[in-house]
C-alpha cells in the first residue's frame, strides 16, 4: 500500500471584514483595553468611583470575540471561553490595583486572542450566523458554469441527484445505489447531458466499493475528455491512477449536486446541508 | 499490566500525583506525630490516588475491548476527504499515515492521520492496545462526532488503532 501524506496545513489568508464585522473587530480592544485605560486614569485621579467597574469593558470584549469565535465555521474553543474567564476574573471583587494590573493583562490577552482568531480559524459568515444558508463559491461558480453548459435535464432527475449526493455524503452507501439505479433508468436515451448519466454511474460504482470496504479496482468508470467541460476538476493525467479514481468520484459528486442545485429548487435545503462536504470536494 | 485479557495502562501523570503524595505523607509523618498516628487512613488514601485511575483505565479498556468487533463488523473503509459532517455518529474505518501524536501521556492521545485525500483529527479516550509512532501506518476504527460535541469539524473518536505495516 502506497500511502502519501498530506498536503502542510495552510493558514487561510486574513480576511477583509464588512462594516458590522470591522466594528466587532474594533469593539474586543476598544472595550477591554478602554476600560483598562479608564480604570488607570481614573485611579490616578484618585476618583471616588470604585475604578473595579471598568473591568465590565473585558467582560464586554471577551463575550463580542466569543460571539466572532462562534459565527465562525471552524470554531476556537479557547475564544469561546473567554467570557467565563472574565467573570472569574472580575466578578470577584478584589484589590484595585491587583484589578486594574489583571484588566490589562486580559485586555492585552483579548487583543491577541483575536488576532490569533482572524489568522487561524478562517473568515466569518458575512451574514454573521454559522447555520448555511447561501451558496458560496467556488462552488457557486461551479454551478453557475454547470447551468451554462450543461442540458435540459427533468425536475425528477434532477432530486435524484440531490439524493445521491446526500445519501453518499450520509455514508448511506446502499441506498445511494439503489437511487443512482433508479436516475440512470431514468435518464436512459436521454443523451443531451451525458455527462450527468457518467457521474451517476461513477457514484454507483463508488457507493457499492465502499459499502464493501473494499479497494480501487483495476478498472474503474470515469469521464470522458469531451464531458472535462462540466466537470469541476481537471482530469488528470492517464499515468496517475490513483488521483484519475479519486478525481473521478469527486467530480461525479460535484456535477450531481450542480445538477441538483440548478434543476430542483425544492431541494435546495438538503443540498446546503451537505455544502461544506462539497466545498471540500473542491479543494 | 495486564488485568484478565486487559492491558491496563496507568497515566504518568497519575504516577506523578501517587509520588508527590507519598513524598508529602512521609515528609509530614516524620515531623509530625499527629499525621502518624493517622497512616492507617492516609495510607490506603494514598494508594486510591493509583487505584481509581487504574481501574477507570480497566473499565474504559475492557469496554472498547468489547465494541471494537462491532465496529469492525460495521464501519466502512472510507477515505479521509469522504469524512463531512453529514456522517455524524457513523462507524467508520480509515487508513494512513501518523502524522502526529499529542496527549499521549494522559491516556487521551489525539492523533493527526493522513491519506492521499486529506488528514483528520482522531481523539481516543483511553490508552490504545498498541503503541502507535508518527509514521506508522495505522487502521482506525471508530465513530465520527464533532471536535467539540455540538460544534466543531468533524473528528473520529477512536475505539482502536493499530500499525498495519
Amino acid at each position: 500500500m502506497v500511502i502519501q501524506m498530506s498536503d502542510e496545513k495552510t493558514h487561510p489568508p486574513l480576511q477583509k471584514f464588512n462594516r458590522p464585522l470591522l466594528l466587532l473587530n474594533l469593539a474586543v480592544p476598544g472595550f477591554s483595553l478602554g476600560g483598562a485605560l479608564l480604570a488607570i486614569i481614573f485611579s490616578r485621579e484618585g476618583s471616588l468611583i470604585d475604578v473595579r467597574i471598568f473591568a465590565i469593558g473585558c467582560v464586554i470584549g471577551s463575550l463580542i470575540l466569543a460571539y466572532l469565535a462562534w459565527i465562525r465555521p471552524q470554531k476556537d474553543i479557547v475564544a469561546l471561553s473567554t467570557p467565563i474567564y472574565s467573570f472569574l476574573f472580575f466578578v470577584a471583587p478584589s484589590d484595585v490595583s491587583v484589578t486594574i494590573f489583571l484588566e490589562l493583562l486580559y485586555a492585552v490577552s483579548l487583543t491577541i486572542l483575536l488576532i490569533r482568531l482572524n489568522l487561524r480559524f478562517g473568515e466569518a459568515p458575512e451574514s454573521g450566523r454559522s447555520g448555511e444558508t447561501v451558496l458560496k463559491d467556488p462552488l457557486k461558480s461551479y454551478c453557475e458554469t454547470v447551468r451554462g453548459n450543461g442540458g435540459e435535464i427533468s425536475h425528477e432527475v434532477a432530486h435524484f441527484a440531490a439524493v445521491v449526493f446526500a445519501r453518499f455524503a450520509q455514508g448511506e452507501y446502499l441506498a445511494a445505489v439503489s437511487v443512482a439505479d433508479a436516475a440512470t433508468a431514468d435518464i436512459e436515451g436521454n443523451s443531451t447531458f451525458p455527462a450527468l448519466k457518467t457521474a451517476f454511474c461513477i457514484v454507483r460504482e463508488h457507493a457499492i466499493l465502499l459499502e464493501e470496504s473494499a479497494g480501487q479496482p483495476d478498472a474503474f468508470l470515469e469521464f470522458s475528455t469531451p464531458d472535462a467541460g462540466a466537470l469541476a476538476k481537471p482530469l488528470p493525467p492517464q499515468n496517475k491512477i490513483n488521483d484519475r479514481f479519486e478525481v473521478s468520484l469527486e467530480n461525479a459528486l460535484l456535477l450531481l449536486f450542480a445538477a441538483a442545485w440548478n434543476g430542483s429548487e425544492k431541494d435546495r435545503l438538503l443540498l446546503l446541508n451537505g455544502q461544506s462536504f462539497a466545498q471540500k470536494l473542491m479543494q | 499490566m495486564k488485568i484478565g485479557n486487559v492491558d491496563v495502562k496507568v497515566s504518568i501523570v497519575a504516577i506523578a500525583v501517587f509520588v508527590v503524595f507519598t513524598i508529602l505523607l512521609l515528609i509530614a509523618s516524620v515531623f509530625n506525630p499527629d499525621v502518624r498516628s493517622n497512616l492507617i487512613l492516609l495510607i490506603p488514601c494514598l494508594f486510591m490516588l493509583l487505584v481509581i485511575p487504574t481501574a477507570l483505565n480497566y473499565m474504559s479498556r475492557s469496554q472498547y475491548a468489547e465494541i471494537t468487533p462491532v465496529y469492525e463488523a460495521e464501519a466502512k473503509t472510507v477515505r479521509v476527504k469522504l469524512v463531512n459532517e453529514n456522517m455524524i455518529g457513523k462507524p467508520v474505518r480509515i487508513q494512513g499515515v501518523l502524522e502526529r501524536v499529542y496527549f499521549q501521556f494522559l491516556n487521551r492521545p489525539q492523533y493527526l492521520v493522513a491519506d492521499r485525500s486529506g488528514a483528520i483529527s482522531v481523539k481516543m479516550f483511553t490508552s490504545p492496545d498498541e503503541d502507535v509512532k508518527v509514521d506508522d501506518v495505522v487502521e482506525v476504527l471508530g465513530q465520527v462526532i464533532r471536535r467539540y460535541i455540538i460544534v466543531g469539524e468533524p473528528v473520529i473518536n477512536c475505539v482502536s488503532i493499530r500499525k498495519i505495516k
